[in-house]
This record gives C-alpha cells, structure tokens and sequence, in this order.
C-alpha cells in the first residue's frame, strides 16, 4: 500500500513536472519582443517609401504588422514600439509589445545580441554559418535580393565593357567565401523559386573572352555603398576579377559611374508582380516571361549576380519566429518563452 | 705718394692682412671642427638608424611567429589535410590575426603561394601572393625585405614567413610591416635629423608624407641605383637658401640583389651654416673693426712718427727758402729726434757760416771798393801830379814857355778832374739809387724813346777825327701787350746802360738789335749786338759789381741795370759766345689789365 502511494506521489510529479514543461511550451501570451535593425526610416507615409531595400523591408514590415499592433511609440530613425491591438480582427497576438531598434549596425546588433540585451538580429550572410556553428538559433528566407551590376553612362563600348565585366567575375568565389554559400549565384533578377526559369540565364566565367572584349579599353568608375558590409568584399572582389581580365575599375563614389554595385529587392511573392516592381513587364506565359526578363535586363543594362536571402539570429526564448519569402515578419505568431522554473 | 700716406697705407694693409689671416684662419678652423663634430653626429645617427631598422626586422619576426602558432592558423593547415578542403570559412582570419598583431600585412597562403585569407587584401582570396617573394625566403626564417604592390606602385615592407604544418600539409603565414611616414616616424630621431624613404618608385616619403625631390637627391639616387652601396651627399632642398641644406646619408634597401628603396637619414645643415654664417659675419665684424681701429692707430702712430719728419720738411724748406733761423722742435730721443738736433746744429752752422761769409764779402767788398777807389782815384791823381810837376818845372825852367804850358796843364787838370768828377758821380749814382715810382709804360715806346737819344751818336760818321764805323740799329718791337709798371727814368737808365754797353761793344761797328715781346704774362726786352761777344765765365760775373770787360769801366754799369730790373721784380741775363755778340733779355711782368 505504502509502495503504491509512493508510485502514486512519483507519478504525480513526473506528471505535474511535464505539466510545467508542456505550459511553458506551449505559446503564451505576454512579454516584449526586442528587435535589432540596420534599416531606418522616417515614417510610414506612402510618400516616404526609401530607396534602400533593408529600410524597405523594415518598412513594409511595420507596416504589416500595424494589423495584429498599433503604434505607441515613434522615434523616427530611431525606435519604433508597438503594442499588441486587443481587438485586431484575427485576433489579440502573443507578443505585448515589440520594440523596434532602428539604424544599428551589425556590430552592435551582435553586442546587444551577445548581451541578451536583444530577441532578434539581423545575421550577415557572411557570418551565418558561423552562427549556426556557434548553436546561434538563425532563420533565412527565400532569396529576395538581387546583387546586380547596374551599368549607366554614354561610353561607345559600354555594352562590350558590360560583356566583359560579366565573364570576368568569377562568381562561385564570391558565392562559396564571401557569401558562405548562402543564396545563389545567378544571372536572372527573379530568383529561381519564383520564376522557375532562373537557371536558363548564363552565370558561367570566360576569363579568356574577357580578356579579348576588354582588350585596351579605358578605365570604369565603380560605385557601390561603401557602408554597406555585404556589397565591400564583392565590389572588391570584383575589382580582383576585373583587374585580371584587364579590366580597370576605379573607385567611385559617384551616382553617374560607369558601373554601379546595387542590391535589388524582390517586393513580391508573385512573379509578376515581382518583375512589375523592377519594372518588367509579366505575362501569364512562362516563355514570355523569361523574354520580359531579359529585355528588362538588356534595356536596364543590369548583369544580375546573385540572389540572396535575409537571415535572422534568434535568441533561445523566441518562438515561431517565420520569415516570409520576401523577407516580411509575421509577429502576430510570434510569442517568449517565459524564463525556466 | 707722400711719406705719411705711404706709411699709413703699409701699416693700415698689414693690419688688415694680419687681421683677414686670423679671421679666415679661425673660419676654417671652425668649420672643419663643425665638420668633424657633424660627422660624428651623422655617424651616430647612422648607426642608430641601422639598429631601428635590425629591430624592425626583429619586430615583424616575432609578431608573424605569434600570428602564425595560433589554434586558427593550425585549423587552416588541418582543413588543408582534407581531400576537398574548403578554406572560406578562414576568408576573414588573416585580418583577425593581423589586427591581434598590429601588422599591416598579413596573407595566409598555401603552399604554392595562393592565397587562402589577405588582411590587407581579402578579395584576393584564390589568387597568388604577388609579394616579392624569393624562393629561399619561404625556406628561411630570416625575415627580409619585400616590395608589396598596391594601388600607389607599391611599398616596401619588413616580412616574414611561418610555415604551419599539420599532417601533411601546411599553410604559410606571410606577415609584413611597411616602410612608410609612420614607420619613419617611430624611429628615434634626434634634433635635426630627418628620416626619409626613398623607393625605387621613384617617390620619397618623410614623416609627415610625401617629400618633393631635389637634383642633388636624384644623384645620389642615381649612385645608389649603380653601386647598391652606401651613398651620401649634400642635399639643398631649396635652391636658394644654403640653411635649407641636409646632409643626406642613403642606407639601401636591398633584397637579394633587388633595390627595392632606401632609407635616408638627413641631417640638417641649418644649424651648422647658420653658425658658420654668424661666424663669419662676426669675423667680417671683428676683421672689420680690426682693420678701422688698426687704420686709426696706424693713422695716430702715423702721425706720431711722421709729424717730426714733416716739421723736418718744414725747417729745410724754410732753409731752402731762406729762413735760416729756422729751428725744430722735436723732444723725441730716437733717430727723429736726433735727425732734428742735427738738422737744428747744421741751420745754426749754416748762420754763422753765411755770418761769416757776409762779413767775409763786406770786408772784401770794402777792399774792392777801396781798391777800386784808390785805382779809379789813382789814374787821375797822376796826370795831376804830373802836369802840376811840369808846370812848376815849366816855371823853373822854361818861363817862356809857362804861359802855353800853362793852359795845356790847366785844360789836363781840369779834364782829369772832369774823370774824378765823372768816377764820383757813378759811384754816388750808385750809392743813391732812389725807389722806382710806377706807372704804366709801353716797353716798345720806352725802347723807341731810348734809341732817340743815340741817333746822333748812331748817325755820327766820326768819332773825334777818326772816321766811326757804322752802327746798324734794328728794331723788333711788339705793338701791344708789352704794357708794364715801371719807373720810366729808372728803366730807360736801364736800357741806356745796355745800349752804351753794346755800342762799347761794337769799335768796329755792326748790328745793334733791339726786340720786345710778351709771353706769359711776362714783357721781354733784348738788347743785342754783334760784338765780340762774352765768354761764359764773363756771362756768369758781368753782374758783380765792379767787374767790367772794359778798360776804362767801373764795372758799376751793369750793376745799376740790374739793381734797377731787381726793383722792378724782373730778372736780366746775358747769353752770348765769344765772336758772336751778346744779348741782355730783361723780363718784367705785364700789366695784368693790358
């Protein structure tokens, strides 16, 4: 009898311990969800959309997110503070709060995030694998960015300049070491998953080609943004690649050089809307849409590089953090583990 | 060139001489010791240098040893063991090891030198080390010098090379500190002394950045490129100021036969030629005082030795003047003195000498007079006494024939009276020569006049009851500027002593010639004949008195004329040669306002 109460008393603590373990699991509502951003921007007005596409991404976010929360507070280009809206017609999200730092640089999103001082940060592709190596919790999605050469300007041989430059860059270098192997390398400006036609579009070196195209011709100005920490290593390598088919790139800071380095933004999950948005025009037809690609590719005389992903590092107690294949948030399912017994 | 002008240029040129010697002696001497002392300073500084640039090398040695014996660095040469090794997860592992290292440059390279990380250029990743590299540099572990491309033409840097190896595999680690305006800047300069980088780029690099060149570097430069050896010259960065000058000692830089640039310690030459400079200007000043003040004191003894000369000048120009009485007054006891106390001896000899010679010449003077007298006397008195004695013989003797003696005694008497008449009368005439009254007179007039009173004589054609031999006169006279101031009376006695004179000489008769002329602010009167002339010891007596060629002549004459042209401030000589005649030129000063 004395055994089978003791049995009795053990299982009830096994069962009330899992009882807490599965209650802490399990989503809850409650807590402040702290995000670190680089992107920075004014306001939400639709007349003040940025031109860069991390401050695009953060605001369509905001923007999104202003369903399941409302505004509370609005340091403009510095912190935004959102509330949970008790009565958003899906219903009241986990989260109470959310607040937004804007404008910080990688290096201080990873110190904030070293210190637990931040929930979310965004992760370098660069640097993501080391995080997960590290048991950084991280999360990517779909490739929305597109690195492109944008060239501009009124050279005669602008187009064989372009020629060249694209033989030259030996992307596979740049994809598998400076870029971690994240995203892809490719020559289309919709990413693969979204057009399914991606591949069709040449990415392959031909130093040798190059070489002959570029055969003495004058030197490029170069522009890219020199704050940026993703474009710096490519642009350089770049000029590495460049420089060895003779091709001289110069350093400019310019917006009328020759060759500008620019990250462009897939604002879409539908293809058409996508090639809408840089300015194509989309079709039905699969077939049509490659030809409105590469014409929009042609006539923007773009050489697109690679498509890449944006990555999240995630502290240990957030849960259901998804990243839509834009890049968007969805914070509405977003909700912190509570600190452990 | 006077004595004291002369004396005060010698001593004047031997101070300054001496003066200049010893200012550009002490100037040389300065200069060398600067010279010295530079060199040794430069030495030092050198050699310092040498041991900045040992401890560079040793500095980048040791910092690549700590880069390369890391856990990354030995996780790079594992990965290498791999079949597929993937390297780009180690892309930013150069620049963390450089940063933990402080070197600039840092690449993590396989063994065939592609590079797997680049701190200073990590795009290279892939690519080969472009570094001047030997193949016995990755066999050593000496560090050496290196020629590290860049985007300005390259740099030279201090280099190492550490081979990790793991299994069986290994990574270098490639780490380099450059030479540049930092580098210079860390090396411990003393006051003066400028480091500089010279690269075979052809740029120069100080301190503080890019140095602009100069000809006297390029030079050197130039011998440096030639022998690879050390080189040194005076560098004067700016062309126009010599304080701007640096001595330049160029250290090359060599890695296995490659000059890859130099290191050039310049030591400024500012403070050395400003000293020389201020030494100079205060030698000028010093040699310049020097000479003035020699000058003047040369000027002063000068004076003080010259003054008893120039009074000695001054007494025996006074004694040549005829200021016998003339004495110096030097107080000195040396030669000068002495000199004076003789020259004063000899004046006071001189005085009573010419004393003694006056009294000597009155006293002979008195006999010639005395003589003269008692011959001029002598020669009447005796046909007196004679013709007194025949007319008292007469009387004694011949009555009869007293009476026509008698009157012929008493014409004698009273003709040979007339003659002692005639002999006191010259002698009193000359004894009572009255002061000339001036006035303006034409000297040809006067001549015309004097000739006047002798043309009966020269017209004569007997003389007593002898036929007179014809006298030709011939006048050369000037018509104007012969005006002079002159007693009239006075000088025509003058001309007609001298006319006589030369009628006395001329018995036989012939030319007498009479001239005036003007030249030089001087009338000139001649009086000419063609006589037998004058000897030069007559020319050279004719004027004492009491000397005369003739048999009958007081000899007082000639003696009057030259009293009176004496009186008149003029000079009279005779020039003539026996059988040729003689010719008297008096010469009296014009009329200034003739």
């Amino acid at each position: 009898m004395r055994r089978t109460r003791l049995r009795s008393a053990a299982i009830a603590s096994c069962l009330l311990a899992a009882a807490a373990l599965d209650a802490a699991r399990r989503p809850h509502y409650g807590g402040t969800l702290r995000i670190d951003v680089s992107g920075a921007i004014q306001s939400l007005d639709a007349g003040d959309a940025p031109a860069d596409p991390l401050d695009a991404v953060l605001r369509e976010n905001i923007a999104r997110e202003v369903g399941p929360f409302r505004v509370v507070t609005w340091e403009p280009m510095k912190t935004v503070i959102l509330e949970a809206d008790e009565s958003a017609p899906r219903g009241r999200p986990y989260l109470d709060r959310v607040e937004i730092h804007m404008g910080r640089t990688s290096r201080d999103q990873a110190l904030d995030f070293e210190l637990g001082k931040i929930d979310v940060v965004e992760l370098p592709l660069a640097d993501l694998r080391r995080a997960q190596q590290q048991g950084v919790r991280t999360s990517a999605s779909q490739p929305c960015e597109v690195i492109a050469l944008a060239f501009a300007g009124h050279r005669g041989d602008l187009d064989r300049m372009r020629q060249a430059l694209t033989l030259a860059i030996d992307r596979p270098a740049i994809h598998n070491v400076l870029l971690q192997r994240q995203g892809e390398i490719s020559g289309a400006l919709l990413p693969q998953w979204l057009s399914g036609y991606a591949f069709l579009f040449p990415v392959a070196r031909d130093l040798n080609k190059a070489k002959e195209l570029a055969a003495s011709a004058a030197p490029m100005s170069f522009a890219w943004d020199k704050q940026s920490p993703l474009l710096r290593p490519i642009a350089e390598r770049i000029v590495v690649n460049a420089a060895e088919a003779g091709i001289a790139l110069r350093s400019s800071t310019s917006p009328d050089a020759d060759v500008r380095l620019v990250i462009l933004r897939i604002a879409s999950d539908d293809a058409g809307e996508a090639l809408r948005s840089l300015g194509g025009a989309p079709s039905a037809d699969p077939l049509k849409m490659f030809e409105a690609e590469r014409g929009l590719i042609e006539s923007r005389r773009l050489v697109p590089l690679f498509q890449l992903p944006l990555a999240y590092g995630l502290a240990p107690n957030v849960n259901a953090w998804t990243t839509g294949p834009t890049g968007n948030w969805r914070l509405e399912d977003v909700w912190l583990e509570s600190p452990k017994p | 060139m006077t004595f004291r002008t002369r004396l005060l240029a010698v001593s004047s040129l031997t101070v300054a001489g001496a003066v200049a010697l010893v200012s550009g002696v002490v100037s040389v001497a300065a200069r060398r010791a600067f010279d010295r002392i530079a060199e040794e300073r430069r030495k030092a500084v050198v050699d310092q240098f040498q041991r900045e640039v040992e401890s560079g090398y040793r500095d980048v040695e040791q910092r690549v040893q700590r880069a390369a014996f890391v856990e990354s660095i030995l996780q790079i040469a594992v990965e290498a063991n791999r079949p597929q090794p993937d390297f780009s997860a180690f892309v930013g592992e150069a620049r963390a090891q450089a940063d933990a290292q402080a070197l600039e440059f840092l690449d993590i390279l396989q063994p065939d030198l592609t590079i797997i990380s680049s701190a200073s250029e990590p795009a290279r990743y892939g690519y080969r080390s472009d570094w001047l590299i030997a193949p016995g540099d990755a066999a050593s572990s000496e560090p050496f010098l290196t020629l590290i491309p860049t985007d300005a033409g390259g740099t030279v840097a201090f280099a190492a090379l550490r081979m990790v190896s793991a299994g069986d595999k290994s990574v270098l680690v490639l780490g380099a500190r450059k030479l540049d305006p930092a580098f210079l800047a860390s090396l411990g300069t003393a006051p003066g002394v400028r480091p500089m980088l010279w690269l075979a780029s052809g740029a120069v690099m100080g301190t503080s950045g890019p140095v602009a060149t100069s000809p006297e570097l390029n030079r050197l430069v130039e011998a440096l490129r030639l022998t690879r050896r050390e080189a040194s010259a005076t560098v004067r960065w700016n062309g126009d100021d010599p304080a701007s000058a640096e001595f330049v000692v160029a250290l090359p830089l060599v890695h296995r036969d490659n000059l890859l640039g130099a290191l050039l310690v310049g030591t400024s030459l500012r403070e050395q030629v400003l000293l020389e400079r201020n030494i100079l200007w205060t030698g000028l000043g010093v040699a310049g005082g020097g000479i003035l003040l020699g000058v003047l004191m040369g000027y002063w003894t000068t004076l003080r030795v010259t003054r008893p000369v120039a009074r000695l000048v001054s007494g025996v120009q006074a004694v040549a003047g005829g200021d016998w009485n003339t004495r110096v007054d030097v107080q000195s006891k040396d030669e000068i003195g002495e000199l004076a106390a003789a020259f004063n001896r000899m004046t006071e000899q001189l005085i009573e000498q010419r004393d003694r010679a006056i009294q000597a010449e009155r006293v002979a003077a008195w006999r010639e007079l005395a003589r003269r007298l008692a011959h001029e006397l002598k020669n009447p008195l005796f046909p007196l006494q004679i013709t007194i004695e025949n007319l008292q013989r007469a009387r004694e003797q011949h009555p009869q024939d007293f009476d026509e003696i008698f009157r012929e005694s008493t014409a004698t008497l009273l003709a040979e009276l007339g003659n002692l008449k005639t002999i006191v009368g010259q002698f009193s005439d000359f004894a009572k020569m009255p002061q000339p009254e001036f006035q303006t007179v034409n000297a040809s007039a006067l001549v015309r006049e004097v000739l006047k009173l002798f043309e009966p004589q020269l017209h004569a054609q007997f003389r007593g009851r002898e036929a007179r031999p014809r006298i030709e006169p011939v006048l050369e006279l000037a018509e104007s500027g012969v005006e002079i101031s002159a007693d009239p009376l006075q000088l025509s006695r003058a001309l007609r002593n001298l006319v006589l004179n030369a009628m006395d000489a001329m018995p036989e008769g012939g030319t007498l010639r009479l001239c005036t002329t003007a030249a030089d602010g001087m009338v000139r009167i001649e009086v000419g004949d063609s006589g037998q002339g004058l000897s030069e010891e007559e020319c050279a007596r004719l004027f004492t008195p009491y000397y005369t060629t003739k048999r009958h002549g007081t000899g007082l004459g000639l003696a009057i004329v030259q009293s009176v042209v004496s009186d008149h401030h003029g000079r009279i000589s005779v020039s003539g040669e026996p059988g040729r005649g003689a010719t008297f030129t008096i010469e009296l000063p014009a009329r200034r306002d003739a």
